[in-house]
C-alpha cells in the first residue's frame, strides 16, 4: 500500500501559480491579437465564416476533450469500471453523427447563427422557448462543472484553493472571449488542441512503461471485482447513456451549431468526423488512470480528481505539471467555446429576438460583450458551493439534452415533422427523464428522456404530419442587403 | 523520635516531590505518545460523530465515502490509519486492505453485492501497534437487477441503431431544397449539383 499524501500537495502552490499566470496571460494576449479580426458582429460570433479544415478539426476536437474527459472519464472508469470507460468513448459518436447533420445546417441556414434560431423557424414559439431554456439550462450546467471541474483539479494537484482557482480559470477565458469572439476561440482551440494531445500522449507513455495494464488487472480482480465484471449493471446503463448524453449535447447545443454556421462550405463534415477520431482514444487514457488507482494503492480522496490525482502521483513533479497543463489546457479550449455560444444564443434569441429587433452591429456586439461578462459572473456565483460529483451535475442535464435529439433530427431531415409532437417530446422526455435520473441513477437520465422524445416525435410524425417549406429557414436568415448595412452604418 | 533539621528538610523534600508528581501525574493530559493506543473513529464530511444519513453510498453501484478522525480528536498528532473491509461471510483474517496512509477519508468503489463491513484503526507512529478497530461501518450493496439492466440497455441500442439510420440514409439520400439556387450561386463542381447536402 502506497501511503501517499494527495491531501497533501502534488505541485508546490508557487509553481501552480506561475503555471496559471503564464497561460493565463498568454490565452488573453492572443485573444486580443486574434480579437483584432473581428471587425463585425458576424466576424466576432462566427470568425466571418470562414473557417478551413485544420482549425475546424482542432476546435472540434479541442472542445470536446473537456475538463469532462480529463476529469470525468477516470470518475467513470473508478465508480463504472471498464465498461464505464468505454462508456466514455462512446460519446464520440455524438461528432460522428454531426458530421453528415453540419453539411444540413450549412445547406439549410448558410447564414444562420444558432441552433435556437433554427428551432424557432422551423417548430415555431412553443418549441422555441422550451428549446432554449434547455439550451442555456445545460450551457450553464456545463460551464459550471468545468469552472468547478477546474478549481478542483487545481487544488488536488497544487494547493491552490479552489475558489481561487475556479475564479482565475473563469477571469481568464471571460477575458479573452470577450476580446477575440470567436476567431480567439477557435485559434486559442488550435493551440490548446496540440498541448492537450502532446501532453496525454508523454503522460500515457510514461504511466504505461511504469505499470502495465496486466498488473493492473490482477489487483483489481482482489479489491474491486466489480470494476473488471462485463455484466456490471450501473456501466451497462450507462453504456448508450453516455451515447445519447454525447449525441444530444452535440446536436442541439450552440456550441456546435456555431462551429457549423463559422466552418467554410464543404468543412464541417469532415472536421467533425476527424475531430471525433482524434478525440476517441483519449478518454481510454484518462479512463485506465481512474482504473489504476485502486490497484496501484492510491487513495482517492473524491472521485472526480481520480485522474489528475494518478498521473501526478505515478508521475511525479514533471508528472504533475504536465497534468496542471492538460487540465487547464481542456478547462479553457471548452469554457470559452461555452462562453462564445451561449453569449450569441442569448444575445440573437433573446436580446435581438425580442428586445432589440433594429439593433445596429455596434450595439449588437456590446450586449455580446456584456453578456459574455454576466455570463461569467452567474457561473461564478454557482461555483461557490461545490456539493456534489461533477458526473451528478453534468448529467442532471442529460434527459434535458436528450429530449432535443429527435427533434432536431426530425427538424433537419422531415418535411413534415409535428410542431406540437416535438413540444411535447421535448417537455415529456425532459420530465419523465428526470424521474429516471432520480429513481435509478444519473447513467439513466438521458437514456429514457431521449426513449420517450422518439416515441412522441416518430409518433406525432406519422399520426399528425404538418407540411414544412424550407424556404422559410432561408428567408428568415438571409442576410441584410448592402444598402441596410449603407444605413446602419450612416445611422452609427 | 526527634530528627535533626537536615532530615527534617529532606524528608519534606522528598515528600513534595512525591506530591508534585502525583498531582502532575493526575492532572497532565496522556501524553500523545503514551502506551495506551489510539482510536479511530468513522466521521461525516466536516469531521462531526457519523449519523445515519451522513453516509454518502450508493448501493446501486457499490460505491462509498468513508471519513474518519482521532477519537478524541488531537490537533498535534500525526496519525497513520488502516482502513480494512470484508464481505460478509469471509473470515477475518482475508479482509483488504483498502488505505494505509495519513489521509482521513477514502472512495471505494466496485464492491460486489452483499453486506460489507468497514472499520478503521489508527497509530501515532509505524513501530507502534495499530489501535483498537473503530465500530464498524455496515454497508448493503445490492447492485440493479440484470432484467432491468438489459431492458435500458436494449432501448439504448435500438435509439442508436435508430438514430445512426435515419441520419445516415438521411445524409446518403436527403434531396438538398435549394440544389438549383446553390449551384447558380456556386457553379465550381461540388457533391451539391447531385442534390445531396454538402460533404455528405
Amino acid at each position: 500500500m502506497n501511503s501517499n499524501t494527495t491531501e497533501g500537495l502534488l505541485l508546490d502552490p508557487g509553481v501552480g501559480f506561475a503555471l496559471l499566470a503564464v497561460f493565463g496571460l498568454g490565452w488573453i494576449a492572443l485573444g486580443i491579437w486574434w480579437g483584432r479580426k473581428a471587425k463585425t458582429t458576424e466576424g466576432h460570433m462566427l470568425a466571418g465564416r470562414n473557417v478551413g479544415l485544420a482549425l475546424g478539426t482542432a476546435t472540434a476536437a479541442a472542445t470536446w476533450i473537456t475538463s469532462n474527459t480529463t476529469m470525468l472519464a477516470p470518475q467513470f472508469a473508478l465508480q463504472l469500471g471498464i465498461i464505464g470507460a468505454l462508456a466514455y468513448c462512446t460519446a464520440s459518436f455524438g461528432l460522428f453523427l454531426f458530421a453528415p447533420m453540419a453539411a444540413r445546417i450549412r445547406t439549410l441556414m448558410p447564414n444562420g447563427f444558432t441552433s435556437v434560431e433554427f428551432i424557432r423557424l422551423r417548430y415555431g414559439e412553443t418549441a422555441y422557448w422550451l428549446f432554449l431554456l434547455i439550451s442555456i439550462f445545460y450551457s450553464m450546467t456545463w460551464l459550471v462543472s468545468m469552472a468547478m471541474a477546474g478549481g478542483i483539479a487545481l487544488e488536488a494537484l497544487s494547493g491552490i484553493p479552489y475558489l481561487t482557482g475556479m475564479t482565475v480559470i473563469l477571469a481568464v477565458c471571460v477575458a479573452y472571449t470577450v476580446f477575440g469572439g470567436l476567431y480567439a476561440v477557435i485559434g486559442t482551440d488550435f493551440i490548446q488542441s496540440i498541448i492537450i494531445l502532446a501532453g496525454l500522449v508523454i503522460v500515457a507513455v510514461m504511466i504505461l512503461a511504469k505499470e502495465p495494464p496486466g498488473s493492473v488487472y490482477e489487483r483489481l480482480e482482489e479489491s474491486r471485482p466489480m470494476l473488471l465484471s462485463a455484466l456490471f449493471p450501473a456501466a451497462l446503463m450507462a453504456l448508450f447513456n453516455n451515447m445519447l448524453f454525447g449525441i444530444g449535447e452535440i446536436t442541439h447545443s450552440n456550441v456546435w451549431w456555431s462551429r457549423a454556421f463559422a466552418m467554410r462550405k464543404g468543412v464541417g463534415a469532415k472536421a467533425f468526423l476527424l475531430g471525433g477520431l482524434v478525440w476517441l482514444p483519449i478518454p481510454l487514457v484518462a479512463g485506465f488512470l481512474g482504473l489504476a488507482a485502486p490497484a496501484l494503492g492510491i487513495n482517492i480522496l473524491r472521485p472526480d480528481v481520480a485522474g489528475p490525482v494518478v498521473a501526478a502521483e505515478m508521475l511525479g513533479t514533471l508528472g504533475a505539471v504536465l497534468v496542471f497543463i492538460v487540465v487547464f489546457c481542456s478547462l479553457a479550449s471548452s469554457i470559452d467555446s461555452l462562453l462564445a455560444a451561449t453569449s450569441d444564443l442569448i444575445t440573437k434569441d433573446i436580446v435581438q429576438n425580442l428586445f432589440m429587433k433594429d439593433a445596429t452591429d455596434r450595439q449588437l456586439r456590446t450586449v455580446v460583450m456584456v453578456v459574455i461578462i454576466g455570463l461569467g459572473v452567474v457561473t461564478w456565483l454557482l461555483c461557490l458551493g461545490r456539493s456534489q460529483t461533477l458526473a451528478e451535475v453534468l448529467f442532471f442535464a442529460g434527459p434535458l439534452v436528450g429530449s432535443t435529439i429527435w427533434p432536431i433530427i426530425a427538424g433537419l431531415y422531415w418535411k413534415r415533422a409535428n410542431p406540437v409532437g416535438v413540444s411535447l417530446a421535448m417537455l415529456m422526455g425532459t420530465a419523465i427523464g428526470l424521474f429516471a435520473y432520480q429513481t435509478i441513477g444519473w447513467y439513466t437520465g438521458a437514456l429514457v428522456g431521449t426513449a420517450v422524445s422518439f416515441v412522441i416525435v416518430v409518433a406525432s410524425t406519422a399520426i399528425f404530419p404538418r407540411e414544412f417549406d424550407w424556404r422559410r429557414l432561408r428567408v428568415s436568415t438571409a442576410p441584410k442587403s448592402p444598402a441596410d448595412r449603407i444605413r446602419e452604418e450612416a445611422a452609427q | 523520635m526527634r530528627t535533626t533539621p537536615t532530615r527534617t528538610n529532606r524528608l519534606v523534600a522528598v515528600t513534595a516531590a512525591f506530591l508534585s508528581a502525583a498531582i502532575l501525574t493526575i492532572a497532565a493530559p496522556t501524553p500523545a505518545n503514551a502506551d495506551e493506543p489510539v482510536r479511530a473513529v468513522f466521521t461525516n464530511a466536516d469531521g462531526e460523530p457519523l449519523s445515519g444519513d451522513d453516509l454518502a453510498a450508493d448501493s446501486a453501484r457499490g460505491d462509498i465515502q468513508l471519513h474518519w478522525a482521532l477519537d478524541p480528536p488531537d490537533a498535534d498528532a500525526s496519525p497513520m490509519f488502516r482502513l480494512v473491509g470484508r464481505l460478509d461471510g469471509e473470515l477475518v483474517d482475508d479482509r483488504i486492505v483498502y488505505y494505509e496512509g495519513p489521509q482521513r477519508r477514502s472512495f471505494i468503489s466496485g464492491l460486489e453485492d452483499g453486506t460489507h463491513e468497514f472499520v478503521v484503526m489508527a497509530r501515532l507512529a509505524d513501530t507502534d501497534p495499530w489501535g483498537p478497530e473503530s465500530e464498524a461501518i455496515v454497508f448493503t450493496v445490492e447492485h440493479h437487477s440484470l432484467r432491468q439492466t438489459f431492458i435500458l440497455l436494449g432501448i439504448g441500442a435500438f435509439l442508436f441503431i435508430a438514430i445512426v439510420f435515419v441520419v445516415v440514409r438521411e445524409a446518403i439520400f436527403a434531396e438538398n431544397p435549394f440544389a438549383d439556387e446553390d449551384d447558380a450561386a456556386d457553379p465550381a463542381p461540388t457533391d451539391r449539383a447531385a442534390g445531396k447536402g454538402d460533404g455528405a
